[in-house]
């Protein structure tokens, strides 16, 4: 576009250039000269100071190594500055926190309790979906039964 | 649990355009039934086009309201943007709290001569903080 610009100005300004005024000469090269100096201005200088700092972090977990009864973990912070500011870092903080469950791995829920617990609920989301298949609609302002959706009796 | 809290980048440090900067570390896990880290990462910065600063004061503790051994820096404001309608010198205080109970950062910009001044720059320095929590299953 900006070369398309300039080609034409090229072709046409040495063409008309004897038939303009001097006024809308000045007024021509005035304006391209301020339009110049506010794109060097807004380059140089209002971008720069005003573009915000993008930081993107990654953070990765190394094997766990034992050592003794403890266990050993390296961690690897990056930080990656995608912007075109330099940052300046004034405070930075990395807690690491262990997290642990409540009687983990000691639980009294045997296999079988579990597999029940498991069949149970599915009997009844099996219900449910009956009960959504079977609804018939009134008046017509039921939902209409989602075609995308179906639901597998076979369980 | 807390197992570790550390400062990966030094205050006043610069991270370059498209520049990336690692800091790599080790994590002690005392307790077998540990099965999960949560790593949060809090780092506060400006621009330089904003702020450059100056003068490294020591470190000191300094007691400030619900952080009894508050670690305090101080450094001055060396350059600004705003450097045209500052008055008297301004100084960055960035505070390091590392209590296990409620570790946190945070910074202030101060002028002694002129609190009218102080509360103009500050916005207008804009200190971000940004937030990364993360969480690790352990196998």
């Amino acid at each position: 576009m900006t070369l398309n610009c300039v080609f034409l100005a090229f072709k046409t300004l040495p063409a008309v250039w004897g038939i303009i005024s001097n006024g809308m000469k000045s007024l021509g090269i005035t304006l391209a000269l301020l339009g110049s100096a506010a794109n060097f201005w807004f380059v140089s200088f209002y971008l720069p100071a005003n573009t915000q700092v993008g930081v993107e972090y990654g953070l990765s977990v190394g094997p766990v190594v034992r050592s003794g009864g403890d266990r050993l973990v390296a961690l690897d912070l990056t930080m990656d500055n995608k912007s075109s500011v330099t940052a300046l870092t004034v405070g930075s903080m990395v807690i690491v926190r262990g997290i642990s469950y409540t009687n983990a791995g000691k639980s009294n829920v045997t296999a079988q309790q579990r597999e029940k617990s498991n069949r149970a609920a599915q009997q009844q989301m099996s219900a449910y979906a009956d009960s959504l298949a079977g609804q018939q609609s009134v008046g017509g302002s039921a939902a209409v039964q989602n075609p995308n959706i179906q639901f597998d009796y076979s369980i | 649990m807390v197992l570790t809290i550390l400062r990966p980048i030094d205050d006043n440090s610069y991270v370059f355009s498209n520049d990336t900067f690692s800091h790599y570390f080790d994590v002690v896990i005392p307790e077998s039934n540990i099965v999960a880290l949560d790593v949060e990462t809090y780092v506060q910065y400006a621009r330089v086009t904003r702020l450059t600063l100056s003068g490294h004061y020591p470190p000191a503790i300094k007691p400030s309201g619900s952080c009894p051994d508050d670690e305090r820096s101080a450094w001055n404001v060396n350059q600004s943007a705003l450097v045209n309608f500052t008055h008297g010198s301004q100084m960055l205080y960035s505070y390091w709290y590392a209590d296990p109970a409620n570790p946190s950062i945070s910074s202030d910009i101060v002028d002694a001569d002129s609190p009218k001044a102080e509360g103009d720059i500050a916005p207008t320095i804009s200190v971000t903080t940004s937030t990364r929590d993360e969480e690790f299953v352990l196998h």
